[in-house]
């Protein structure tokens, strides 16, 4: 077994800034290769844990005058009504994205990998289903939907460190990568399906695909790649020359170049999805980068805005931009704890708390406006469940409250011991994902080991 | 033009992907076809035909999705990423070797040594001297199944079993290459050797 089978680590680096028009496309290349609805998948990660109390998981500042919480912004939050009924605390860091609430869903209290609190496997945890890696749900998105597959499963820019499988056809195409090889395509010899030529080592490959065993699967996606190749080559070509890079040149953070390439790509068919990672890491540990949150945190929110923006004021069509085809989802690998044990409240850091995430959800598919799930530690002298003085037994971090699958609603209950189908769980966010996009239930991510399938999360879905 | 999207159902094939072959990647195509083409501790800069090259590199360039390690040299962290076969790299492939193949092509209008725009060193004599008899097509001389052979081992060596030669030679000997130059059916030569699984597929 080879290296790249046993283990495959995707390790991305960030392409340059640049900017391309989108102009108004006819019907697409995909449109008429599809005549199912167009469905894509923008996944925003937030590298290294980012607090979700600094968004849309706030705290008072009474707990942090009670030495609960850190909070390095100082403010109290203002209540963030769900229409589903359930209502959190938000910063107002989070105020760039209150144009587009009703665009997206707010899912707090999403328990991760309990018995994990690494940043590899708790990614591993968000992709797979599963804390040592295995099969993303995004490839999935593309290859086991109920729509025909595109040729890439997705693009990607940015770093992560996952143990992913079936990264294959996730490509790292960024923005001037995707221009020069543009620029190379209309130099060299053309593609031209139907040549001798052309047929000939089309013919080798599928002489090659027969029979079994690794080589023959490798010939046969040779084969699959290549017969699609001329068509792609051709959208590649067709891609228009950027814009010049405004000057100054925007904070990496906000650049959104990768998403506009996105965009042309998904609309030619060539890819289902993208991921994209923005440069900052948001693993705060030490004073210094938790005090440096406020402008970070904000950052991202900005980030988000503006793919919020970018896609919603950009059309696909006629009758519909971007955002009304794509569903878009945002999301760390875990939260934080509220401080560190033994420091100042004012100097602290925080670590890593598998025990809760946030995560934005939006877009196609998705009922905008909702808010569900919450977290515990929200008052002072609160009683913990004993489920969550399991993972945490000096009351450090905040844990997802249990969660009623049938109203959607938070319970009051507290726990004895830990369940996954007690809690909102990574798994019915995937799953729910995966029904958006038609991929059968057979694949669908269990509560536990030959377990059932984790719920859908009730009422997120259009 | 419709988008042929890949067509096969969900298959063994399409699930199996920790069963499958992956590319051998740019790093050994690059250091197999500088050996070949121009002897030992030389190096055949491919990634000049995609307009990189010349000492850059970058783990965000065009040659990085053509399958390579990710991390420092001799590193324990190195990783091979993105050496599934996929669309995007068979484009990339498809731009080197034609670039590449035009480079050798023009070998017949050239005298004694041979140079490509990947190399500041010349090629080989033997991939020369292999290359010459061609510049006669479609005389028979240049049709014949020495000079084909002579060829494809030197493209080649021994990298794929000999059913391929033998399908390789008789599909330029056959029609669809009767009437061609010799810069295109060089071209096509090139691109056909490489493009073959046995080259670019780990086994």
């Amino acid at each position: 077994m080879t290296h790249q089978q046993r283990r495959s680590f995707i390790k991305m680096s960030l392409g340059t800034l640049g900017t391309l028009c989108i102009p108004m496309m006819p019907r697409s290349l995909w449109a008429a290769a599809n005549s199912a609805e167009p469905h894509f998948y923008f996944q925003v990660y937030f590298s290294g844990g980012l607090d979700s109390t600094y968004l849309f998981d706030a705290r008072p500042l009474a707990l942090t005058q009670a030495n609960v919480i850190q909070n390095y912004l100082g403010e109290d939050p203002q209540e963030w009504l769900g229409t589903n009924g359930t209502k959190c605390l938000a910063t107002r860091l989070v105020n760039p994205l209150k144009p587009y609430r009703d665009q997206f869903s707010v899912l707090n209290g999403v328990v991760m990998a309990t018995g994990f609190d690494g940043h590899d496997q708790n990614l591993n945890f968000l992709l797979t289903g599963d804390p040592f890696g295995g099969e993303s749900f995004v490839p999935h998105l593309n290859r086991l939907s109920s729509v025909a597959p595109t040729p890439l499963d997705a693009l990607i820019q940015g770093y992560y460190y996952a143990n992913i499988t079936n990264s294959g056809t996730t490509v790292p195409l960024t923005p001037d990568a995707a221009q020069r090889l543009t620029e190379r395509l209309k130099k060299s010899e053309p593609l031209s399906s139907g040549s001798p030529l052309y047929n000939f080592i089309l013919e080798r490959m599928s002489m090659n695909a027969q029979g079994y065993g690794a080589f023959s699967n490798g010939a046969h996606a040779m084969q699959r790649s290549y017969s699609q190749a001329p068509a792609i080559a051709k959208m590649l070509m067709s891609l228009p020359q950027p814009a010049p890079v405004p000057s100054p040149a925007p904070p990496v953070a906000v650049d959104v170049s990768f998403l506009k390439t996105c965009m042309q790509l998904f609309k030619q068919g060539v890819t289902r999805s993208a991921i994209f990672i923005p440069t900052t890491n948001f693993d705060t540990h030490d004073a210094t980068s938790a005090r440096g949150q406020p402008s970070t945190i904000g950052q991202a929110a900005e980030t988000l805005a503006a793919i919020f923006k970018i896609l919603s004021e950009t059309s696909f069509d006629d009758h519909r931009s971007f955002l009304d085809v794509t569903t878009v989802m945002a999301a760390s690998e875990f939260g934080r704890t509220l401080r560190q044990r033994g420091v100042a409240i004012d100097a602290t850091g925080t670590d890593h708390n598998s025990l809760t995430n946030s995560i934005i959800i939006g877009g196609k598919g998705i009922r905008g406006g909702q808010v569900f799930g919450e977290t515990d530690q929200r008052t002072t002298g609160e009683t913990l469940s004993k489920a969550h003085l399991r993972f945490d037994g000096q009351s450090l971090s905040m844990m997802g409250r249990p969660f009623d699958f049938a109203t959607g609603l938070p319970r009051v209950d507290l726990p004895e011991t830990y369940k996954p189908e007690d809690y909102l769980g990574m798994a019915s966010v995937a799953n729910s994902i995966y029904s958006l996009f038609g991929v059968s239930s057979a694949h669908y991510r269990k509560l536990a080991r030959n377990g059932a399938n984790a719920p859908l999360v009730p009422g997120l879905l259009r | 033009m419709l988008l042929v999207s890949a067509s096969l159902p969900v298959s063994a094939h399409a699930l199996e992907y920790g069963a499958s072959s992956g590319f051998k990647g740019f790093p050994v195509i690059k250091r197999v076809l500088s050996e070949r083409w121009l002897g030992d501790a030389m190096t055949l800069d491919l990634a000049i035909y995609l307009g990189e090259g010349g000492g850059y590199y970058s783990s965000s360039g065009l040659t990085s999705l053509l399958g390579s390690y990710e991390g420092s040299g001799g590193s324990l962290n190195s990783t091979f990423s993105n050496g599934e076969p996929n669309v995007v790299a068979l484009v990339l492939w498809h731009v080197i070797f034609s670039e590449l193949a035009v480079d050798l092509a023009s070998t017949c209008t050239s005298n004694g040594k041979h140079y490509t725009r990947a190399a500041s060193v010349p090629v080989r004599d033997s991939l020369t001297a292999a290359l010459k008899p061609i510049c006669n097509w479609p005389a028979a001389s240049a049709r014949s199944d020495e000079t084909l052979l002579g060829l494809w081992l030197e493209l080649m060596s021994f990298d794929a079993p000999e059913e391929e030669y033998e399908a390789w030679r008789d599909f330029f000997k056959g029609p669809a290459y009767a009437g061609a130059t010799y810069t295109q059916v060089v071209s096509a030569m090139v691109l056909a050797a490489y493009s073959n699984p046995h080259f670019l597929l780990r086994k």
